[in-house]
């Protein structure tokens, strides 16, 4: 079939292209990315056992890690760094752990800055437990020792 | 001057020295004076979380005396950090010693002085300074209103201070929304909102949306009671029981009948926020109560570090809704009434080694009950926004001052409701007729930015302050750089003559989107001869009331852009040749 004018086919399809410009307000899938930071997954929680190699405080930049306290713990597997977040060490109550000592630690293995981190919920040393964060992932602003604090709860604010 | 003539002025000087004094009797004429309300948030010396709110009273006869005050403190933490101010009196501010001075220079920009009986608090390094000396920066929008920040090298923090004017009568039916944010007795990050309403005994019933360290509940407020405040107590109050579920000390500053800030002053957990009223519009609240607007959202400060700011669009019903919806927030079979939004956003979670996103589309549903309690739910992310509703003639940002018309006031409060961030923000409608463009942003603005930067090693909190001219874009800036730990060059800055210079642009979206540049954001301490590039961008909502959020890699900030009545005076104006970050 002919068509009847062809000069006017392209106008048609500029004209579909302006109704098809995207209009605000509107629910269609949009296309992003995504605006959360690196989700901490409870299930994928594993514990790894090891020696502390190297107790970093405090980062330089040079080392490219991530920004808080970390232990290197060298395990069967390898070295890991164990990311313990920016509070943990700070205060009387942080986790005191030194080179050479046997710790067991939970959390999660991510991506971050383009290296392996695992990202540390708790340290076990000395007979003591440490929970640096929470089952979110979220670091606390305080450690708690031995449960000192417990998990968190919706039910257990404190707060307003 | 003649001898005569030297006489005659002696005895005149004398006659007015006799009639000051009340020709001879014991009066003494009261000095008029002006409370102001203020609140900040923020890291303390001990590099803690802290939140700070109190009233301070001035002389309203020009010289700005300090008459005296209160305030509460608290970085929730006595073992490792300060701890909180005494209660239930708090802490006392001192007159000797005290002062508030402006700039001569007409900015609006001012430091305030304050001495306080807590004497775990300032600069205890400073020998200048007496123990429990505060020193703030301000930089005044207009006589009532300014932006605050702590500057004395013991903390840094931002916040807002406002004229205070108590209510003739006790709060009676009054309806509220609120947020507030901080951390729990374990240590967890916090942020909440909610609705109450206000019985003439001042009974407290509402409900709150709490996420408590990524964990969601929502509580039925009851048992509560709001304290008297009376002006002998400077409008500062205790309520009594809980806004969250737990039994806690909660002081509140009333800023005006229809705004109070609230500060728990528990001991081992700490949080501040606001309340604003509903006004008229209690009980009426529909989808439609929101429209196109702006908004910002922040995490915690030094805690739970990002920054959200965008735009949106919205349609306040769904087009296929059976049976046919209404307005009123729900359908006639109970479900809620869903409108949809659309819009662009910018955010920063890179501090914490999470993305950075720039002007990415979103949309969604959302819901506005009646009470003005409803959320966003974001279907382009996992994310969900709490949002309360308030008075459609309040200026949230500046409550003294309700924008003109045909600009609008209102807006909503907002509180990031998901299990992977935790914030707070604000949410304020934008003009629409025309969307606002760079050219017609107030000549001049006062603003400020509360930032984190983390340098590989450590992560440190900084502030920028003060007051700027706009002209088609150029932004034209005199302030304070408060940076206490040297994280943004190494070297630490208090610099209260910074300048800051940036040419902004529409980007041609056509939704008040504005941009620096990369590094063309640029702040200058003379002091210490440092110069700070940063990647800015703001939202307008309406040229007198703008968000802006840094958006560098591993750097941070968000805060407001707000109208002044003050002049920056011409000629602080440097070119904007960044040198080193």
């Amino acid at each position: 079939m002919k068509c009847r004018f062809p000069v006017f086919g392209p106008f048609v399809l500029l004209a579909w292209c302006l109704f098809a410009l995207p209009i605000y307000a509107q629910t269609a899938a949009v296309t992003t990315q995504p605006v959360t930071p690196l989700r901490y997954d409870i299930t994928k929680e594993v514990k790894l056992s090891g020696t502390v190699s190297e107790v970093v405080k405090a980062p330089t930049p040079e080392k490219n890690m991530v920004s808080g306290s970390h232990l290197i713990v060298q395990t069967k597997t390898g070295e890991v760094d164990a990311s313990l977040g920016r509070f943990a060490m700070r205060g009387k109550g942080g986790v005191s752990v030194a080179p050479g000592q046997q710790v067991e630690v939970t959390g999660v293995m991510k991506t971050m800055k383009g290296k392996q981190v695992f990202v540390t919920r708790l340290v076990q040393a000395e007979g003591h437990t440490y929970t640096i964060r929470n089952e979110h992932g979220f670091a606390r602003e305080r450690v708690a020792v031995d449960g000192a604090g417990a998990t968190n709860s919706g039910s257990k604010g404190g707060q307003l | 001057m003649k001898l005569g003539t030297l006489w005659i002025a002696l005895v005149v000087l004398c006659a007015w020295g006799v009639a000051g004094c009340g020709g001879g009797h014991h009066h003494v004429t009261p000095i008029t004076t002006k409370n102001f309300v203020f609140y900040a948030a923020g890291t303390d010396s001990a590099d803690c979380t802290y939140y700070i709110a109190g009233v301070v009273q001035i002389s309203a006869d020009g010289n700005n005396t300090i008459m005296g005050g209160v305030q509460d403190f608290n970085d929730g933490d006595p073992e490792d950090c300060i701890g909180t101010s005494p209660q239930p009196s708090g802490d006392t501010i001192n007159p000797v010693g005290s002062s508030l001075s402006f700039n001569p220079d007409g900015s609006g920009n001012a430091l305030l002085t304050l001495v306080t009986s807590n004497t775990a608090l300032g600069p205890a390094n400073n020998p200048n300074l007496p123990p429990g000396t505060e020193v703030f920066a301000l930089s005044f929008a207009n006589p009532n209103h300014a932006l605050i920040a702590e500057f004395d090298g013991a903390a840094t923090s931002l916040g807002s201070y406002d004229l205070q004017t108590l209510p003739t009568s006790p709060f009676a039916g009054t309806s509220f929304s609120f947020t507030a944010s901080g951390f729990d007795p374990n240590g967890d990050a916090i942020a909440e909102g909610g609705v109450f309403s206000l019985d003439g005994s001042g009974n407290i019933t509402g409900t709150a949306d709490v996420n408590d360290g990524g964990t969601l509940t929502v509580f039925d407020i009851a048992d509560v009671t709001l304290g008297t405040a009376t002006e002998g107590t400077f409008g500062r109050g205790t309520i009594s029981g809980s806004l969250d579920g737990i039994t806690t000390t909660v002081n509140y500053y009333i800023v005006s009948p229809e705004v109070i800030r609230i500060i728990n002053v528990d001991a081992t957990d700490t949080a501040v926020g606001s309340a604003y009223g509903q006004g008229a519009s209690a009980g009426t609240f529909t989808n439609a109560s929101i429209g196109q607007s702006v908004f910002s959202v922040a995490g915690i400060p030094d805690f739970i570090i990002y920054n959200v700011v965008g735009q949106f669009t919205t349609v306040p019903i769904e087009t296929d809704a059976k049976p046919k919806a209404n307005l009123r927030g729900v359908h006639a079979n109970g479900t809620p009434v869903l409108g949809t939004f659309a819009g662009i956003e910018d955010a920063n979670i890179s501090v914490e080694g999470g993305p950075i996103v720039s002007a990415e589309p979103f949309n969604g549903t959302y819901n506005l009950g009646t009470d003005g309690r409803g959320s966003f739910n974001f279907t382009s992310d996992v994310v969900v926004f709490g949002v309360y509703a308030v008075d459609p003639s309040l200026n949230i940002l500046d409550p003294n001052n309700p924008l003109p018309l045909p600009l609008l006031n209102g807006g909503a409060l907002l509180v990031e409701l998901d299990a992977d961030l935790i914030g707070t923000g604000l949410l304020l409608p934008q003009a629409t007729a025309p969307v606002p463009v760079v050219s017609n942003v107030a000549p001049n603005v006062v603003f400020g930015a509360q930032g984190n930067f983390g340098d590989g090693e450590r992560v440190g909190e900084f502030e920028l302050l003060g007051a700027a001219a706009m002209d088609d874009g150029a932004f034209s800036g005199k302030g304070f750089i408060d940076d206490p730990t040297g994280i943004l060059t190494g070297t630490v800055i208090g610099d209260n003559n910074s300048t800051f210079n940036a040419t902004f642009t529409d980007d041609g979206l056509g939704i008040g989107r504005y941009t620096s540049g990369t590094g063309g954001f640029v702040a200058t301490s003379p002091a210490t001869d440092e110069t700070i590039p940063f990647t800015v961008i703001a939202y307008d909502a309406n040229g007198s009331q703008l968000f802006w959020i840094e958006m560098d890699t591993g750097i941070s900030w968000g805060g407001p852009i707000e109208a002044s009545t003050f002049t920056v005076p011409v000629g602080t104006k440097i070119p904007a040749t960044p040198k080193n970050k």
